[in-house]
């Protein structure tokens, strides 16, 4: 049973969040590190908010349960507040980052007789400029003139991930340890679908992270301040749907509408289309039968 | 009968790095065009060498470098136009080497947070403590406790300071018998003798019953092969594995036998010694990398993790007169492609692996939570990345432990006193945030 409940509830809540990284992330090492700080990123905002959680706690009395209770729900949505705030930091640093990397990129030609100069010799220029481009293009993938959007849209949603998945470890994994010793769940009158309601909500949550930090960068780039107020009344809204647990039929599905709707729109404003899915089918269809 | 082996074996495990003619001799015969220090031209020829690392600014246990022109994966904003493309490529190779640290880090971390939590040999407080910290922790005096732990890393201190001292000393009046003999010693200690402790204590732990000629001849295998990756030749996956594994095996004797406040004081004190050791006009290690600077000689190679060394070749020398076009250019080409693989590759020094694997240790000894561990883990990769990018920009030999070491010990704190609870209520109610 134990065993069981541990791998069962481990594969639920990191499962999608693992294939993500093993297919998108771990190939790339910059995304790699992007996906790292923006889970240290994450961290800093959850260290500050309990900081301040904390410093309620103990200014205030800790006989009162109603009052403690008050400010723990204070502490949760400050907390979402916090890591919007961060969130905008880490897109403000990417951004930073990106624009400096397209910057660079963009002077092919005078770098060149520049280096002409410093070398004092006029070198087979041409065979040099491509063989750079070449090890450049073997690196980033592609070599259009939209290099700095995409990486940056690809960048924010790493950075998402990582934001998703450091929440959901944070979730999730005392949890999971726990589970894995002796026990009966909610042999004191609690549910007993603890451990798999959790599982859901942190899946739902390394989801949900993953598509606000592709919205947040859809609306920021494109100075759209509704989405940007969107995805942080979402946020706002989930803690809050979580505030009714464990009247579980009130949290959980209405999260997962919400994943859905969230997953939905990130696609397409991502550049994604309905063509796009169509051409994909197909082309997998294509390929199975050639193949 | 602990406290002997763990004498004898000193300290000077630690400080010392293990140089081996060895090694040299196999990058005579492989690698005719890799040079130590001064960037020279390579003795022109198309093919790429496979070569064993240099190390040019390579340092010490501690301090990391490369030698590589590489600008770290956020900085970007400075490059100036004749590197454009240079720095391009460079930053993808940058990030490659950075995640070439994280990969032995991490498994290093994983291998001393999974031992700990499985075998509890090394989270039991025992009476026996090591010679360097003599003073004993009252539990029940809060001052007391302090002083004593404060003596006790002044005393782990200077005997670190003195060792380097004499390293320094030894290695400037090259008595470099005397350090292999004692590398070895050291070594040959840590392959067999902890490793047969630590094998001894996960039998016990699952009860695997076994006999002696086994156990013997999977610690004699286990050591020889060891002693052969590390001083000598090996595949180099397999070396990495042996460095990424004795790294372990210390951090565990060190969580174990240090005592509890000592050991924080002690990461700490070790930062601050890092740092001056390292940046210091006068400091120790500094003196040591620039003594073999003078000498063109590497550094002690063999207890430096290094990442990756199958690239390449010298740079081109851009102030000889005498090159032909063609060689000048292919040199210039091969510079364009490959600068930043100079010396093959981004070396950490051992220590910095296993003051990393003792604060995560200790963050996962206390209290069964995990969350405190996960942010200690990612405190220290992001302080390494950061080290990483100051390499970048500074381009010479560098403490590592410092600002990993700072963000490591202030999630630590934090994380164990103020997110603990604050996540421990949500999870109660089943909030999420």
């Amino acid at each position: 049973m134990t065993l069981a409940v541990f791998f069962g509830c481990a594969f639920i809540a990191f499962g999608p969040a693992f294939a993500l990284f093993v297919f998108t992330v771990a190939k790339d090492p910059l995304r790699v590190i992007i996906l790292i700080a923006g889970a240290f990123f994450w961290l800093l905002s959850l260290l500050l908010s309990s900081l301040v959680w904390f410093i309620a706690i103990k200014a205030s009395n800790s006989q009162d349960l109603t009052l403690q209770r008050g400010l723990l729900i204070f502490g949760v949505f400050f907390s979402v507040l916090l890591q919007e705030v961060f969130r905008f930091a880490y897109y403000r640093l990417l951004r930073k980052a990106t624009e400096g990397l397209a910057a660079i990129s963009d002077d092919d030609g005078s770098a060149i007789s520049v280096r002409q100069m410093a070398y004092g010799k006029l070198c087979l220029c041409s065979a040099e400029n491509s063989l750079v481009l070449l090890g450049f293009m073997l690196h980033s993938g592609s070599l259009d003139g939209r290099f700095d959007q995409m990486s940056l849209c690809v960048s924010c949603a790493v950075a998402g991930l990582g934001f998703g998945i450091m929440s959901g470890a944070f979730s999730m994994i005392n949890i999971l340890s726990d589970s894995l010793g002796p026990g009966t769940v909610g042999i004191f009158g609690d549910s007993q679908y603890y451990f798999i309601i959790t599982a859901l909500m942190t899946l739902a949550l390394t989801l949900l992270h993953t598509f606000w930090g592709v919205l947040f960068f859809e609306g920021c780039e494109k100075s759209r301040w509704w989405v940007i107020a969107a995805v942080v009344s979402l946020h706002l809204l989930v803690a809050g749907l979580s505030l009714l647990n464990p009247l579980y039929e009130g949290s959980l599905p209405p999260v997962y509408g919400i994943t859905l709707l969230m997953g939905v729109w990130a696609f397409f404003s991502s550049g994604g289309s309905l063509h796009s899915l169509n051409a994909l089918c197909t082309r997998r269809k294509a390929e199975g039968e050639s193949s | 009968m602990r406290l002997l082996q763990l004498w004898a074996f000193g300290f000077c495990h630690l400080l010392f790095m293990n140089t081996s003619d060895s090694e040299e001799d196999s990058y005579n015969e492989r690698s005719a065009l890799v040079q130590c220090e001064s960037p020279t031209i390579p003795s022109y020829n198309q093919d790429h060498d496979m070569s064993l690392p240099q190390e040019t600014d390579t340092k010490r246990r501690r301090p990391v470098s490369s030698g590589l022109d590489e600008p770290g994966p956020v900085e970007r904003e400075r490059a100036s136009t004749p590197d454009g493309e240079e720095e391009e490529l460079t930053l993808k190779y940058g990030a490659k080497h950075v995640i070439m640290l994280f990969i032995p880090v991490t498994l290093c971390m994983v291998v001393v947070v999974a031992t700990i939590k499985s075998v509890s040999f090394y989270t039991e407080k025992t009476s026996q403590r090591l010679i360097y910290t003599p003073f004993e922790e009252d539990p029940n005096s809060v001052g007391q406790r302090l002083l004593n732990s404060l003596l006790n890393t002044m005393v782990m201190i200077s005997v670190i300071v003195v060792m380097t001292i004499i390293l320094v000393v030894l290695y400037k009046y090259r008595c470099y018998k005397f350090i292999h003999g004692w590398l070895i010693l050291s070594s040959l200690m840590l392959l067999f003798w902890f490793s047969f402790m630590y094998l001894g204590e996960v039998f016990k732990t699952y009860n695997v019953a076994m006999d002696y000629p086994t156990l013997v001849m999977i610690i004699w295998n286990f050591g020889v092969v060891g002693m052969i990756c590390i001083h000598w030749k090996g595949p180099l996956r397999l070396q990495q594995a042996y460095l990424i594994v004795i790294s372990a095996l210390m951090a565990l004797i060190f969580i174990k036998y240090l005592p509890e406040w000592s050991a924080w004081v002690i990461l700490g004190a070790i930062s601050i010694y890092d740092l001056i050791a390292v940046l210091c006009p006068k400091g120790p290690l500094r003196m040591l990398v620039e003594t073999a600077q003078e000498r063109n000689e590497p550094i002690f190679p063999a207890l430096i993790y290094s990442s990756a060394m199958v690239w390449m070749v010298g740079m081109a020398d851009s102030s000889n007169p005498d090159s032909g076009e063609l060689h000048f250019t292919s040199c210039h080409m091969l510079k364009c492609l490959l600068v930043g693989f100079l010396t093959g590759g981004v070396k950490l020094g051992l220590g910095d692996f296993i003051f990393y694997s003792v604060l995560v240790g200790k963050a996962a000894t206390t209290g069964g939570d995990w969350n405190t561990t996960l942010a200690c883990f990612v405190a220290i990769l992001i302080g390494l990345c950061l080290t990483l990018l100051l390499l970048a920009i500074f381009k010479k030999a560098l403490p590592a432990l410092p600002i990993s070491i700072t963000f490591g010990l202030v999630f630590y704190f934090s994380t164990d006193n103020l997110v603990r609870p604050f996540m421990d209520s949500l999870a109660a109610h089943q909030y999420y945030i």
